[in-house]
């Protein structure tokens, strides 16, 4: 088996105080592995997951998805394999059905179709009935934009996700139902693993196999 | 008929300055506050306007194309400047940017209009060149401000819906269109809206100098068209080319959008 991502010595060029938010991180995610990143607050968590996707600058180090360091010109590429959601979920103008499908107009998803069935079993899933689909994005609660957000990450089939407390805003009913439909969806691929963002004890002995904690400035 | 026109003495130009007077005196009564705004702004307009007029005594005289040359240079260069200290959020290279903005698309029509549409004779006539060029960059310059300044506050603004884009895997370029498309539109907007309303709302400013002048109605008509034509294109390629080098600067090779480079609000 070979590692879907590693971060190799990974520093941040953000800095706090002169010094960078976090500095020669290092992680491998093989297929499978629920990694679980925890660490105080401020300890630059969300800042490493938005690293990771090449949204935030990085000083120094490489990142490799399996086994490829990540060019350039392949991170649009990269990003439709490996998506972040974050902690507050952007929701686009619109009914959930088009937000769901929003990112099938980007050219690197012009050979997939949106699949509206499977989508309408995950709602389900989650509780909501059949006309929430055509409900309005800004009309959506915190935690149903959450819900609505890991389903448009998960319809563009991704290898892996990149979760920022992504059950923060949800009630203990649905957020276990969240952990399920992850857990699921990393079973039932080869090569599918996250990380996963947490500060709650118990979410982390439910979601994780693999453990990971941001140090303070080492 | 013919071309006569009544020309103005000093104490008629004085006659038309007491209406600033009074304005000032009315806002001073009232308290509004604008009384020395008002003074300023009619006191500059003299002045600058006169100068101007000298420069132009002076310049039409001459023969010296390098005097000519240097005076479009200044124009240029003052409405650059002044189209980029405006701009809510600068960040490193805007004013380069917007130079060469309005730079290539003033000059581009401003050739445009003096080699391929007046045929002109002797060729680099100021007495065409420095009014024409005038008038483009006074509308081009709008434009431009405004595609800048609306291309930066939609990328910052909304820079949580260009990190979505570029979440699930759009290019730089497919998650800046919408800010692109906004920004060229503002920009465009106040000259697309003053061609819709030509002659029916309003007589342009050069046309109504020229009827004034003695000009006939259809000669003039004439000469407004074209220049709003070339008003009108070289808006539209400064909107263009000032977002486009924008978002050279604000987006990397890496498909990120460099947000840290985006200064705070003026």
């Amino acid at each position: 088996m070979i590692p879907v991502l590693q971060v190799n010595h990974l520093t941040s060029g953000i800095l706090k105080d002169g010094l960078p938010i976090f500095s020669s991180i290092s992680l491998d995610l093989m297929p499978h592995d629920q990694l679980v990143l925890t660490g105080d607050s401020g300890a630059g968590k969300s800042l490493l997951l938005r690293s990771i996707v090449f949204l935030e600058p990085i000083a120094s180090g490489d990142i490799f998805f399996l086994e490829k360091k990540v060019a350039a010109a392949e991170i649009p590429f990269y990003r439709s394999r490996v998506i972040y959601l974050p902690q507050k979920p952007t929701l686009e103008e619109g009914s959930v059905e088009s937000n769901l499908k929003s990112a099938f107009k980007n050219k690197i998803h012009q050979n997939k179709t949106f699949d509206i069935n499977l989508n309408r079993e995950r709602l389900e899933r989650f509780g909501f009935g059949p006309s929430f689909i055509e409900k309005p994005a800004k009309l959506l609660s915190g935690g149903e934009a959450q819900i609505v957000a890991l389903l448009r990450a998960l319809t563009l089939d991704p290898a892996i996700l990149l979760l920022d407390e992504p059950t923060a805003s949800l009630d203990q009913n649905k957020a276990h139902v969240f952990e399920e439909e992850v857990l699921s969806w990393v079973k039932n691929g080869t090569q599918r693993s996250f990380i996963w963002v947490t500060h709650q004890k118990e979410q982390e002995n439910t979601v994780g196999n693999k453990f990971f904690r941001l140090g303070n400035s080492v | 008929m013919g071309n006569s026109y009544l020309t103005l003495n000093h104490v008629q130009v004085s006659i038309a300055s007491a209406l600033m007077f009074l304005s000032a005196l009315l806002s001073f009564y009232l308290g509004l506050k604008i009384t020395k705004s008002i003074l300023i702004a009619s006191i500059r307009t003299a002045l600058q306007l006169f100068a101007m007029g000298f420069l132009l005594q002076w310049v039409f005289k001459t023969e010296s194309k390098i005097a000519v040359t240097c005076v479009l240079i200044v124009m240029t260069l003052v409405a650059a400047w002044t189209s980029t200290s405006r701009c809510a959020r600068p960040f490193p290279g805007v004013l380069l940017n917007s130079v060469l903005s309005i730079w290539t698309s003033s000059w581009a029509l401003l050739a445009y209009g003096n080699f391929l549409v007046f045929e002109n004779p002797d060729g680099y006539n100021p007495q065409y060149v420095i009014p024409l060029l005038g008038m483009i960059l006074g509308n081009s310059l709008n434009g431009i401000s405004l595609a800048l300044d609306r291309f930066t506050e939609e990328l910052f603004s909304k820079r949580d819906q260009v990190e979505l884009s570029l979440s699930l895997g759009a290019t730089s370029w497919e998650a800046a269109q919408p800010a692109l498309r906004n920004a060229i539109r503002t920009g465009t907007l106040p000259i697309l809206n003053s061609m819709m309303v030509a002659g029916v709302v309003s007589l342009p400013g050069m046309m109504t100098g020229q009827l004034i002048a003695g000009v006939s109605p259809l000669e003039a008509v004439k000469y407004q068209i074209v220049i709003m034509f070339l008003i009108a294109t070289s808006t539209i390629l400064g909107a263009l080319i000032v977002s486009g080098l924008g978002y050279k600067k604000l987006f990397n090779q890496w498909h990120q959008f460099e947000y840290w480079k985006v200064g705070s609000k003026k």
